[in-house]
């Protein structure tokens, strides 16, 4: 698992590339969710993300949750197919919308 | 978190259900209506199945749930058996044993070949799935098989089948799960569990649960936060429902309620889950389990049946009610699992090293305990004497029941040879049955694991050269079908296996020209030859009698083969043959023990020892002796060719003689001969210690013990001293003429 975060103009860019799953959950918690302290608009790349399981998908809800309660705007420039397969299993489709606030769902 | 631990569990019973299904297959074929077999077939790729759920390997899951709909539709006699089912069946079984070994091999993706071979067996089986019931035509029960065709249950989530009545609302079980913290850190993935309760039926509806996640401080990414309410369409029961979340049962809440379920039990419901009433009500709604109408109905009720509101006992006594019926459903099923399954799935599993470390101890043991023996018998004090005596008797127990940990029955390797048989006769269009005896032999593991390969081509010949075709064999006024028979039984230390079969018997003449032919022998000793010689020359290398070479045999590489691995493992293989009548392979085998009863025999100042299975009897020497010079005994009327040990082994003393020698009468199949030696010392426990490599070329020797005083013997290799003594008798014949 890696998290690259890259400062943009406005903000961050933070790349996840690797399993999401509960062998890296500490790690993949405490990185993506750093530069929450930071930035103010943040954009995630989750093309390079392989595996998900319910883990990833509870630090992809904080991370959502938590932007939110600090109005930060927050961007998915992209999801990889395995990601969005999981997502659409458990009901979640629409919780990555694309530069907005996150949905209802969470 | 181990999980390659729990895969190895799951191949290796994975293996065994696949071997179990296997036999149930083979003999439903004669006892079509023996519902135990058809539960055991269906139990087998039921547990497969589920098991394969578990470790999320998708790919076994689909194939096996097509497999298993068939078999539900076995079960529930609406497909009936036939050849053609049954053939199917196997070459499914065959199937997954591929797909287990592809998940061993941690492959990724299937391989084309694989994927092609699944989609070709899907398809045949799938052509049981929508025939229509066998007897009185109940098409309910067709159509909701193919409806829990869950496999393709993404793609059949919109188009409901046809026959099946609409969708209602109420058709829909809801599931509402709420994990346990501590299900992550086991190695379970929750989504994983509703995968696999998508094959049970088609999932409706997912709400997933996200809310209890808190703040990025308090949370702990290993703990599981999230909730699920599922709804489900699905044919099946309570408890096939529930055995989906059997392992995350007791650390998590889970609700399953039945479509028919009264709408009080879904404001029990409501009440029991940990979030807001009113969100956990409009959750139903959208999974559709309620309706809007019903869900204010359902609350109003509640609010106006008082502001008293239910006490929390009497929830908790309520909740304790669900769990009880889950526990006992739990313990129900285990009973039956358990009641059902076969003698041989209550084994544990053992290394082998730990075995063959025990079995080392109890050597050391042996030999320990005899010299004990030894000093209470020097030290003369009889209470001593008494309890080293009964020492001894218990480390004789602890050494059988030590041996015995290593035998295993061939009744498993022979009943392998059941769908070897049918396939192999079916490919040559013969009608051959087998016949298997003595199943409960039991001998040593490693010698099972190796005689199967020999075995097999011994059968193969059989079948193809042995068993004539069907005109040939009514001609000769025999029964249409052919006859093979596979026994086993022990005789004097070996344990004898026998391949028979009632076919044309093993032609003389062919053998004999076909050997000239190839240089193997020449014309002049084919006159002196016996006719087991002669049978016996087709384990020669490059041999072969088929008229046509065959896939199956004939291309004369594999009898040499069989007669080799047979003599690795110190055994033998002799053919037997009656023109017209059949032919028999008779191999035998030592039991490989590592401990067995010796008789220690004296010889000058050296002792040795001789299987005490082997020994037939002891006789005074002076009271047989014919001449000095013939080698030969007259054993009531029967000629017994002898060894003189101290000649054989040169330990003799020029000047010695021993007042009283003795002969030891021992055999090995047919053959006897008699050993002459000074003293006989007893019975002896002896543990085998094999000889170094030095020792290698010496004859007449196969290994070595130690005594309790410390010495060294030898143990006598009966098999090749009796050989030896017919080239004996060879030689003193000659001496005799030249002298």
């Amino acid at each position: 698992m890696e998290v690259k975060v890259t400062e943009t103009d406005d903000g961050c860019e933070i790349a996840l590339r690797g399993d999401m799953t509960i062998y890296t959950a500490m790690q993949c918690k405490e990185e993506m969710l750093a530069p929450l302290q930071q930035y103010k608009h943040i954009s995630v790349d989750m093309d390079g993300v392989y595996e998900i399981d319910t883990s990833g998908l509870q630090i992809i809800a904080l991370f959502l949750k938590e932007s939110l309660e600090k109005n930060i705007g927050v961007r998915f420039s992209s999801v990889s197919e395995v990601v969005q397969e999981f997502l659409d299993f458990c009901g979640l489709s629409g919780i990555l919308i694309p530069e907005t606030q996150p949905a209802a769902a969470c | 978190m181990d999980m390659d631990d729990a895969l190895q569990t799951f191949m290796a019973e994975g293996h065994e259900l696949l071997e179990d299904m296997e036999n149930a297959l083979l003999s439903i074929e004669s006892d079509p209506d023996n519902e135990d077999t058809i539960n055991a077939i269906f139990r087998a790729a039921h547990t497969i199945k589920g098991s394969a759920g578990l470790f999320g390997l998708n790919y076994l899951v689909t194939f096996t749930h097509v497999v298993e709909s068939v078999l539900d539709r076995v079960r529930a006699r609406e497909v009936a058996i036939s050849t053609d089912l049954v053939a199917l069946l196997l070459s499914s079984c065959d199937h997954l044993t591929d797909l287990m070994d592809w998940v061993a091999r941690g492959e990724d993706d299937v391989s084309d070949s694989l994927a092609r071979k699944s989609l070709g067996i899907e398809e045949n089986l799938k052509v049981f799935l929508d025939t229509p019931v066998a007897g009185a035509g109940e098409q309910v029960s067709a159509d909701s098989s193919a409806a829990e065709d869950g496999h393709s249950a993404d793609v059949d989530a919109d188009e409901p089948p046809v026959a099946e009545p609409a969708l209602t609302e109420k058709d829909l079980w809801h599931i509402s799960l709420r994990f346990g913290p501590d299900v992550l850190r086991h190695g379970m993935d929750p989504v994983s569990f509703i995968r696999y309760l998508a094959t049970l039926g088609t999932i409706h509806h997912i709400e997933t649960l996200l809310d209890a996640i808190p703040d990025a401080g308090n949370m702990d990414p290993e703990t599981c936060y999230t909730g699920f309410e599922i709804s489900l369409h699905s044919t099946q029961s309570k408890e096939a429902i529930e055995g989906v979340f059997e392992f995350v049962s007791e650390e998590s809440q889970i609700h399953i309620l039945a479509p028919d379920c009264l709408q009080e039990e879904y404001i029990r419901l409501i009440k029991a889950l940990p979030e807001e009433d009113m969100k956990l009500g409009e959750i139903l709604v959208r999974c559709g389990t309620l309706t809007h109408r019903e869900l204010e109905s359902a609350l109003q009720q509640q609010q106006s049946s008082g502001n008293s509101l239910q006490p929390i006992g009497e929830m908790l006594v309520e909740k304790n009610v669900v769990n009880s019926e889950v526990v006992n459903a739990a313990v129900r099923k285990q009973k039956t699992v358990k009641e059902a399954r076969p003698p041989e799935a209550s084994l544990i599993r053992v290394d082998a090293d730990k075995l063959d470390n025990l079995i080392n101890l109890v050597g050391e043991l042996i030999i320990a305990g005899a010299g004990t023996n030894i000093l209470a018998l020097r030290s003369g004090q009889s209470d001593l004497i008494e309890s080293t005596e009964t020492l001894s008797r218990l480390v004789e127990e602890v050494r059988d029941s030590a041996l015995n940990l290593r035998m295993v029955q061939i009744g498993s390797t022979f009943n392998r040879f059941q769908r070897v048989v049918r396939d192999v006769s079916q490919e040559l269009g013969k009608d051959i049955r087998l016949t298997i005896n003595g199943g409960d032999t039991e001998l040593d593991k490693t010698v099972v694991e190796k005689i199967a390969d020999p075995l097999t081509h011994l059968v193969r010949n059989s079948m193809d050269h042995g068993i004539e075709a069907e005109e040939v064999r009514l001609a000769a006024g025999k029964p249409a079908h052919g006859s093979l028979m596979l026994n086993a039984y022990h005789d004097a230390g070996s344990i004898v296996i026998e391949v028979s079969d009632d076919g044309g018997g093993i032609h003389k003449d062919r053998i004999l020209s076909k050997a000239i032919e190839k240089g193997l022998i020449s014309e002049n000793s084919a006159a002196a030859m016996t006719d087991k010689d002669i049978f016996n020359l087709v384990f020669e290398p490059g041999f072969s009698t088929a008229d046509q070479v065959s896939n199956l045999s004939g291309r004369g590489v594999g009898m040499d083969v069989v007669r080799r691995n047979i003599e690795s493992l110190r055994g033998t293989v002799e053919m037997d043959s009656q023109d017209g009548q059949g032919t028999m392979a008779r191999i035998r085998l030592p039991l490989t023990l590592a401990i067995i009863d010796g008789f220690l025999v004296g010889v000058n100042q050296s002792a040795y020892v001789i299987p005490l299975d082997m020994v037939v009897e002891c006789v005074e020497y002076g009271a047989w002796k014919e001449s000095d010079n013939s080698h030969c005994l007259n054993l009531r009327g029967e000629v017994l060719p002898y060894i003189r040990l101290s000649e054989y082994f040169e330990t003799q003393n020029p000047g010695h003689s021993s007042e009283r020698e003795s002969v030891v009468v021992v055999r090995f199949g047919d053959s006897k001969v008699g050993l002459v030696v000074d003293r006989l010392m007893g019975e002896f426990q002896t543990v085998i210690k094999p000889l170094g490599k030095l020792f290698n070329g010496v004859g007449g020797i196969s290994g070595f013990t130690i005594l309790g005083s410390g010495d060294v013997v030898l143990i006598l290799d009966i098999p090749s001293l009796i050989n030896d003594a017919g080239t004996l008798l060879y030689q003193t014949d000659r001496q005799a003429m030249t002298a």
